[in-house]
């Protein structure tokens, strides 16, 4: 039982960090449709960033702060410099910038602060409690905090007048236009909010996690699983991501460790395959509704007649 | 004080390196709606487009009650009262018929959207009934009625519909352009495109027909409904409406 509850309470850790990097591409997925390879190198970042200014005797809150907002400034610069340019591409191109950006910003990352994985100090110090039957770090417990507090944030945003012009932008930039929106502001706020939000999972993950430059790839992926997985919306993306580590964590205590990215791989897979149906059975089903609702007429109570 | 009017003066404007439209003026004054005729390629879209801040002309100028919109983005002649009604709708098909509405008094905030929402169901009833359906699942005649309403949820001043019939069966157009009508009687100024110009011209004040960038014809609708040309070409040979 213990052993059960220790994999579960490790997969739930797991699945809230997939749950914050899924977040981070569900939101540039909202505002912009592109997909935010750049996420895992702003994790890095994050874990890095934090931990070379501690090492210079920062204290923990203002490093944070400097690390979060350099994560935005510097997606900002690639947004003017770079995406802007590329937001009327096609989905392809974009796709291959971001992921040409992402490699290059590894590369980055490692020439500054070295190849070498590195880690955090806990951010709640103290010995291990005891769940069920399982050990569970502090630190831990706050991954999972925090993470409730942030996907609750994003998920009330989402909701707000802010939040639906962010779809709207993504949806029909002219129609966005049209009621006043501004797209491309609305598009760089939101990409600024999800590389903050990237550099503030390092930050959590980094006491339970050491990352290196070369990090940044597969965690990026973990979160794109996660979010395809979960529709790309907030509350799926969460789900699919506690789903995703759940099952990591259960195939690597059952099974294998080896074989946990492979399973999380293949569960993508088959659920891309699976939505594709889906999304064709939608279209056809469609297609006959807007057969059948053609012109419904305006009732005689309207002051058009 | 001078009368509201949106006034275009001796626009050029095109794509590339060719010109659409060569020197168009037009006026529209609030509480007048002015159809604009032509076939296809003739420069109408492109006209809405540059009253609407979409396109940047290449010279010339469009004011509304005399301030200058040259140079201003969308967003901002959105606030100067110009709502445009664009041939695709533009409306957000993943977002409710509610969100669309209340993203078109966007600029005015959530408590104008509350206001401004019961104006909108006296206007077109069918929407109160289709509040919470996603705008992508409508049929044509909803569609139109979301775009129309999401447009006047800015509360403008001045209203350019292009294309509204398109899509619709002859009973949609005519209530549809009944409300229009309804709309200007209440002070809004509106420049209608339309192809179907015997149901335009029958709500219309005044008309223009636009021919290869050039304001070919204009007048008073009832005056364009008995021009030979006009007759011919776009009342199928019927001078009556």
């Amino acid at each position: 039982m213990s052993e059960t509850a220790q994999f579960l309470i490790t997969g739930v850790v797991a699945g809230a960090a997939y749950a914050l990097l899924s977040l981070t591409w569900a939101l540039v997925r909202k505002v912009s449709g592109q997909l935010f390879f750049l996420s895992g190198s702003m994790v890095v970042l994050g874990v890095l960033g934090t931990n070379a200014l501690t090492e210079r005797g920062w204290p923990m809150a203002p490093a944070v702060v400097v690390v979060v907002a350099s994560a935005g400034a510097v997606t900002f610069a690639v947004d003017v410099l770079i995406l802007r340019r590329i937001a009327r591409q096609t989905e392809l191109s974009g796709t291959l910038v971001m992921l040409a950006l992402a490699f290059a910003m590894d590369e980055l990352l490692s020439l500054g602060f070295g190849p070498e994985p590195r880690q955090l100090a806990p951010a709640v110090p103290g010995p291990p409690v005891s769940f069920l039957g399982a050990s569970l770090q502090r630190q831990q417990l706050l991954i999972v905090a925090a993470t409730a507090v942030l996907i609750t944030a994003l998920v009330l945003a989402g909701r707000s007048r802010w939040g639906k012009a962010m779809r709207a932008c993504a949806e029909n930039p002219t129609g966005a236009m049209l009621v006043g929106i501004h797209p491309t502001a609305v598009r760089t706020v939101g990409l600024i909010i999800a590389a903050a939000l990237g550099a503030l999972s390092g930050v959590l993950l980094g006491p339970v996690a050491a990352m290196g430059a070369s990090s940044g790839f597969l965690l990026s992926l973990k979160g794109f699983i996660a979010a395809a997985l979960g529709g790309w919306g907030f509350l799926g993306a969460t789900v699919a991501g506690l789903f995703l580590g759940l099952t990591e964590s259960l195939t690597a205590g059952y099974i294998s460790s080896d074989l946990k990215d492979v399973v999380s791989l293949a569960l993508l897979l088959l659920v891309l395959l699976g939505k594709d149906s889906i999304r064709l059975r939608r279209r056809v089903r469609n297609v006959r509704v807007s057969d059948d609702r053609r012109e419904a007429p305006l009732p005689s109570h309207s002051v058009t007649d | 004080m001078n009368a509201p009017v949106l006034q275009i003066s001796d626009l050029v404007a095109g794509y590339g390196a060719a010109d659409v439209l060569h020197g168009i003026d037009l006026h529209v004054g609030g509480g007048e709606v002015v159809c604009l005729l032509g076939s296809n390629g003739a420069g109408k879209t492109t006209l809405a487009r540059c009253v609407a801040g979409l396109l940047k002309p290449r010279s010339g100028s469009v004011t509304a009650d005399g301030d200058r919109l040259d140079g201003l983005a969308p967003s901002q002649r959105v606030r100067r009262g110009i709502a445009l009604v664009p041939e695709d709708r533009g409306l957000f098909g993943g977002l409710t018929v509610a969100d669309n509405l209340e993203l078109g008094g966007f600029r005015h905030g959530r408590r104008h959207a509350v206001d401004r929402l019961p104006l909108v169901m006296d206007i077109f009833p069918p929407l109160a009934s289709l509040l919470r359906r996603s705008a992508g699942t409508l049929s044509g005649g909803e569609q139109q009625m979301t775009a129309i309403g999401r447009a006047l949820m800015a509360d403008p001043r001045y209203l350019v519909l292009d294309e509204p019939s398109l899509g619709l069966s002859p009973g949609m157009t005519r209530q549809i352009l009944k409300a229009m009508r309804a709309l200007a009687d209440d002070g809004i100024g509106i420049v209608l495109i339309e192809q179907n110009a015997a149901l335009a011209l029958g709500v219309s004040d005044r008309a223009a027909v636009i021919q290869r960038g050039r304001i070919a014809v204009t007048g008073s609708a009832r005056t364009l409904m008995s021009d030979p040309m006009v007759i011919h070409a776009y009342l199928g040979g019927r001078g009556s409406v």
